[in-house]
């Protein structure tokens, strides 16, 4: 068969990469440190030092490698990866990297023993940056990972859950990384069945909240991971995102306020009683900012009485200023949605065009008779805004061209 | 809002108009005006909302990006979408139709709502406006605009830049144009791709990216212009994706379909394996997503607490059936276990895997197959 340069150029590169890897000084000896002193200035020697150093920091992770044999085309291939990765001169190239390494462990004949590869790699506290984003993709799966260690965290629950599961465990014992957290929360809900993981899921979750600095810095992963809180769908978490969200606002902390009101959003579209129980326990809401509070209350669907109750009894609050009314009544009955990859949950309930003109036309029959009824004031006021507007969109036009 | 008036400030670099490397921008005469595509304005607060939008699909639904509808926990209100609008003046309520709610597409990453130039922040800023009302004759598209981003074919984006990054000009509300240019997107995440080659400008998030289709010489909808620099020449677009489809499906209310797929050839199980044995079904005939799964299976074994069993999805998502639970009952039979919450937007078409294993000694087991009855789009 005739060889192409390009296939030539296509060995040279990984001899001289497979060359880098052996030769690449790690570990504690004497010639090791000489030559990474030698190194010292250059960003690739601090790079390894630091990957290094992350590994010793990473030795004590305690998981039981399973009896199964490590694969040792899955282990060379780990390696090569790893290798590849740390002399990777840009993402595109570390996807494609990272490609080749999926193909091949989804390919392997024999994925306990390719688990086993995993397990032992992630032992070994190794890792590589891949200059990619954490990026959550269709069904939680990942579309880009940030290090070769997430990468495979991401993998294992399709080879083996429970595998996965007692590899969660230890990495969120240690907590030792944010973007390793979530995808160890995520394995650890995914092993969810008929709900026997959920008490596990709020502890580790709220374990993840807990840590001061990971709020203050919140990484793609953090954020991510408030998707627990859409899973747990209790009015325990309900009151501790709305918590959360107070407290990032508080702090001018913008990423984790916008994460935790969607999640916030997300429980109330999937399930409106929960707002409704927060709304009895404290009628103020008042964990809630003015805003935040408008935009949760505008999902209540007031043809159900016990959330017209509380919608009634929202607008008649005096304590909630002009402002947070003028923009309710502009998004009441809030007809917008937010679609996402999530980490774990899917993609809930949302409206067609048409079961949205229906219900728009049900809610201002119902605005019209508490209109009726409400005696002057603010409330009132609000309730002809809203009426005003559903009039409006619930009305066709036809398009005009200029 | 805000991310509007520092657009219009001049401190961000948002939506573009495009031009090749060797081309001018140009405003293009109201005679050639694009009527599937307008702009976004709000009356709510004065001039600081500004966007630009296409109708596709159908003329109930706009495709545009999403950081003009969303900020700081604030959806957008009171704005109009005014189709083939073209003047020097600023389009009133009466020019435009206020759609009725939006369809928005986020993620938790923590630049998701910052307003610069990222492939995080942009990978997935896309959304569907949608209304009561017909908003104007819908243009083609591709269902994999990504493909024809990346193509030679020729290119064209359309909208309302505030600003014209190349000369400085104020663009006004006439709908611009980059003219036709042949450059290739380059691919950076997900479906997110950029254009050397092709300049951003203000005011024009969410203008359409058209590609001319090579089977039928017409322009169709591959990509919505969402980023741009102001000191480079180039330009993020978001491709319209087969999720894009399946969201405006929901929308529409389109017709799904229910289909039954099963693997009934027997599969003895080695006994306290480690290794989870596997059974495949190829799934076709659908476009969309999962919108209703349900599984049922039969294994024979002495003893049901013996068995570990989850399914898998075509992009590799999990979900256990069966955990060593039943204890010393014989057989595992279900019958239509409901997995719609779990696989519920799962891509439907492809191969979906039973992994089973017998993982304690003692008995044999045997799968004897599975079904999946699937409702999607």
């Amino acid at each position: 068969m005739k060889s192409s340069p390009r296939k030539l150029l296509g060995f040279a590169v990984l001899f001289f990469a497979i060359l880098v890897w052996i030769f690449w000084p790690t570990g504690n000896s004497s010639l090791n440190e000489k030559a990474r002193s030698e190194f010292a200035g250059s960003d690739r020697a601090q790079k390894r030092k630091a990957l290094t150093e992350d590994a010793k920091s990473r030795a004590s992770l305690n998981v039981e490698t399973p009896e199964t044999v490590p694969d040792s085309s899955i282990k060379l291939l780990i390696e090569e990866t790893l290798a590849s990765l740390l002399i990777s001169s840009s993402a595109q190239e570390s996807a494609a990297i990272l490609q080749r390494l999926r193909d091949g462990i989804r390919s392997s004949a024999d994925e306990a023993a390719a688990v086993a590869s995993i397990v032992a790699f992630l032992k070994s506290g190794q890792d590589a940056p891949t200059k990619l984003p954490f990026s959550v993709g269709p069904e939680g799966v990942m579309e880009a990972t940030p290090t070769l260690r997430t990468a495979l965290l991401d993998l294992m629950p399709s080879l083996d859950p429970t595998a996965a599961l007692e590899v969660a465990r230890e990495i969120m014992d240690q907590k030792k990384s944010q973007d390793e957290y979530a995808m160890a929360i995520r394995n650890v809900a995914w092993n969810d069945l008929d709900g026997d993981m959920k008490e596990e899921l709020e502890t580790r979750f709220q374990q993840m909240l807990n840590t001061s600095d990971w709020r203050k810095n919140p990484s793609a992963g953090f954020l991510e991971g408030l998707d627990v809180a859409v899973e747990l769908a209790n009015e325990k978490t309900f009151a501790t995102m709305a918590q959360l969200n107070n407290e990032a606002l508080t702090e001018s902390n913008s990423t984790l306020a916008r994460a935790s009101l969607i999640a916030l959003d997300r429980m109330v579209v999937n399930d409106p009683a929960i707002l409704v129980k927060a709304f009895e326990d404290d009628p103020e809401l008042s964990r809630l900012a003015p805003d935040e509070r408008a935009s949760l209350m505008s999902r209540l669907d007031i043809t159900d009485a016990a959330q017209r109750k509380v919608f009634l009894s929202y607008l008649n609050m005096p304590s909630h200023g002009p402002e947070e009314l003028d923009y309710f009544t502009r998004i009441f009955p809030n007809g917008n949605f937010i679609h996402g990859n999530w980490l774990i949950t899917t993609t809930g309930p949302s409206d067609s065009i048409d079961s949205r003109f229906e219900a728009d036309l049900k809610v201002l029959d119902e605005i019209n008779n508490l209109s009726a009824g409400a005696s002057p004031g603010n409330a009132a006021q609000a309730l002809l805004q809203i009426r005003d507007r559903l009039i409006r969109v619930a009305t066709k036009t036809e398009p005009k061209t200029k | 809002m805000d991310s509007f008036k520092k657009l219009l400030a001049g401190t961000t670099l948002m939506i573009a108009f495009a031009c090749t490397a060797n081309a001018q921008f140009l405003s293009t005469p109201s005679s050639n005006v694009d009527a599937s595509t307008g702009v976004f304005q709000t009356y709510f607060i004065t001039d600081d909302f500004r966007g630009s939008g296409v109708v596709t699909r159908d003329p109930r639904l706009i495709y545009s990006c999403a950081h003009v509808f969303y900020e700081n926990g604030r959806w957008s209100t009171d704005f109009y979408f005014s189709r083939a609008y073209n003047k020097a003046t600023r389009p009133v309520a009466a020019d435009g139709i206020g759609p009725r709610g939006i369809h928005y597409f986020t993620s938790y990453s923590p630049k998701a709502d910052e307003q610069n130039n990222s492939d995080q922040t942009f990978a997935v800023d896309f959304s569907i406006v949608y209304g009561n009302s017909n908003f104007g004759t819908p243009k083609g598209y591709f269902r994999n605009g990504g493909a024809a981003l990346t193509s030679g074919n020729v290119k064209q984006i359309v909208g309302y830049p505030a600003i014209i990054f190349t000369t400085g000009a104020l663009g006004g509300y006439f709908q611009h144009t980059t003219g036709q240019f042949p450059n290739a997107g380059e691919q950076i995440l997900g479906n997110f791709y950029e254009f050397e080659g092709v300049n951003s400008g203000p005011g024009n998030s969410g203008g359409p990216v058209f590609v001319q289709d090579t089977a039928s010489g017409e322009e169709l909808l591959a990509g919505i212009l969402v980023s741009g620099y102001r000191d480079r020449i180039r330009c993020g677009v978001v491709a319209i994706s087969p999720a894009v489809d399946v969201l405006a499906s929901k929308a529409l209310n389109s017709v799904s379909v229910s289909r039954s797929f099963s693997n009934f050839t027997k599969l003895p199980l080695p006994d306290k394996s480690k290794k989870f044995s596997k059974s495949s079904v190829e799934v076709s005939g659908f476009s969309g997503d999962v919108i209703d799964l349900k599984l049922s299976m039969s294994v024979d074994t002495k003893r049901r607490g013996d068995i570990d069993v989850f399914l898998k999805s075509p992009s590799g998502r999990t979900r256990w059936v069966s955990k060593r639970s039943g204890g010393d009952a014989a057989n595992l039979k279900i019958k239509n276990m409901d997995l719609t919450k779990t696989f519920s937007g799962s891509t439907a078409s492809g191969t979906w895997e039973l992994k089973i294993r017998d993982a304690v000694a003692g008995n044999k087991a045997t799968l004897n197959g599975y079904s999946l009855r699937m409702k999607a789009f």
